[in-house]
């Protein structure tokens, strides 16, 4: 049996969320709702069930390619840390088409769904992982030769690292910090629908990728992140939470008429359709350019008068 | 075997402890639904946003809106401290039926199948579903 991060923390999560629920009573900086706080927790509860019973098939992918790996690189400390740096760019890739296809999507939403922001929603992982192949970013990790033990620590650890981000509670750390890390501030940016905020902040625990990548955004003192989906759900039912864009995948597959569009509906970013009738985040932003761009233009146009 | 239902059980008791913490803390109220913070969420939700003909339901918790920009009707709805708001556009909105002073609405959404609203009388009601008839 290896040693699972993410169990060994979870006492620390519950006893951190009892702080910052304590905290935001007090001082009113953030929001909890006990509906919302339900769902994220039982999701959290679920995930771990879903994750158990379904573990498998990662243990068989990685069976699958692990007799065509390039090096036997042995357990040490060096190579835990570049194992976690390696693990961490995996992370931003597949995290950044979770947020850009809408297979991947499907299942990364529910993490999403919530329209708080505490540590509580960190807690919301989707259960639907073995619907969709985000196993397959594993690959060059198990290509290089990294035991499947460390592969497995070093995504715990990032996990884990994930959870204290999760929160209003924190303004800014230290600036060499935010330079670095991945903090509460860029993670806010991350999981709001404000259209300057789409589609950004995809890292898991060093925030460089995004700079590197084009992908960072930094929060703006003066906007707000508005919290939750670009349609927010109608339901705290954590089963439809999960599920929901799966069914909506389904529905479309039924009603497609070209392979153009099955492989649209699976694989275009989320809110894709033949017709352009639905939003996609590009499309949003667009639009709230233009608006923003004809907003100026009125106020230069009433200044000019 | 019996270790893990009992780890299970004591996970799920957790849960509920955190969320009666929760209640006690926080209670459970409801989003008020009044104009202003409808106006307010639609125009951060839909650049250029626009409101007229504002009818909230009689128990607060939904209301329907017109964009002054095309018409369109938008429903915004409490859950929670939250708001869900939907354009109400052909494809999305099945059905729409009155029942005296109370209209039902239906959607193609799995996780929003339909919405009540009450309001203050059946000319009301009749009035917003026949111009809802138009989202059908």
């Amino acid at each position: 049996m290896h040693f699972n991060p993410t169990q060994f923390a979870t006492p620390d999560f519950i006893l951190l969320v009892i702080a910052e629920m304590l905290f935001v009573r007090f001082s009113g900086r953030g929001a909890y709702e006990p509906r919302d706080t339900a769902t994220s927790l039982l999701m959290g509860f679920g995930s771990v069930i879903f994750g158990t019973a379904f573990g498998f098939i990662f243990v068989w992918f990685a069976h699958l390619v692990a007799p065509y790996k390039l090096f036997n690189i042995a357990w040490s400390l060096p190579a835990v840390v570049v194992c976690f740096v390696l693990d961490d760019l995996r992370y931003y890739w597949w995290h950044r088409a979770a947020h850009r296809v809408r297979w991947f999507w499907a299942e990364h939403v529910a993490h999403h769904s919530s329209q708080h922001y505490n540590l509580s929603t960190a807690l919301r992982q989707p259960w639907g992982g073995f619907l969709a192949p985000g196993f397959l970013f594993m690959a060059p990790l198990i290509l290089l030769g990294f035991p499947l033990g460390m592969i497995a620590l070093v995504g715990g650890i990032n996990l884990v690292y994930q959870f204290w981000i999760h929160t209003e509670a924190i303004q800014k750390m230290p600036r060499w910090f935010e330079a670095v890390m991945n903090t509460p501030s860029h993670h806010r940016v991350h999981h709001a629908t404000n259209a300057r905020y789409l589609d950004a902040n995809y890292a898991g625990v060093f925030i460089v990728w995004d700079r590197i990548f084009g992908s960072f955004v930094p929060e703006d003192k003066t906007e707000r992140p508005r919290y939750g989906i670009v349609k927010n759900l109608g339901t705290f039912n954590p089963v439809k939470v999960a599920f929901h864009e799966f069914v909506g995948i389904g529905k479309d597959l039924a009603k497609s008429q070209s392979p153009r569009e099955v492989i649209g509906y699976i694989f275009a970013p989320p809110g894709w359709s033949p017709d352009g009738s639905r939003e996609t985040s590009d499309s949003i932003k667009a639009r709230w350019q233009q608006f923003r761009s004809a907003s100026r233009h009125i106020g230069t146009s009433q200044c000019a008068d | 075997m019996a270790g893990q239902l009992i780890y299970l059980a004591a996970s799920l008791a957790g849960v509920g402890a955190l969320v009666g913490l929760c209640v006690l803390l926080f209670g459970r109220g409801i989003s008020p639904i009044d104009a202003g913070t409808v106006e307010t969420r639609l125009r951060e939700d839909t650049p250029g946003f626009r409101g007229r003909n504002f009818a909230a339901s009689a128990d607060g918790h939904a209301a329907l809106i017109e964009d002054a920009r095309d018409g369109a009707i938008y429903l915004v709805v409490a859950r929670g401290s939250g708001l869900v708001t939907r354009k109400l556009s052909k494809g999305f909105l099945r059905k729409a039926h009155r029942k005296g002073e109370l209209l039902d609405l239906h959607f193609a959404d799995f996780t929003f199948p339909k919405a009540r609203l009450a309001f203050d009388g059946e000319a009301a009601a009749s009035n917003w579903e026949a111009r809802l008839s138009h989202a059908l």
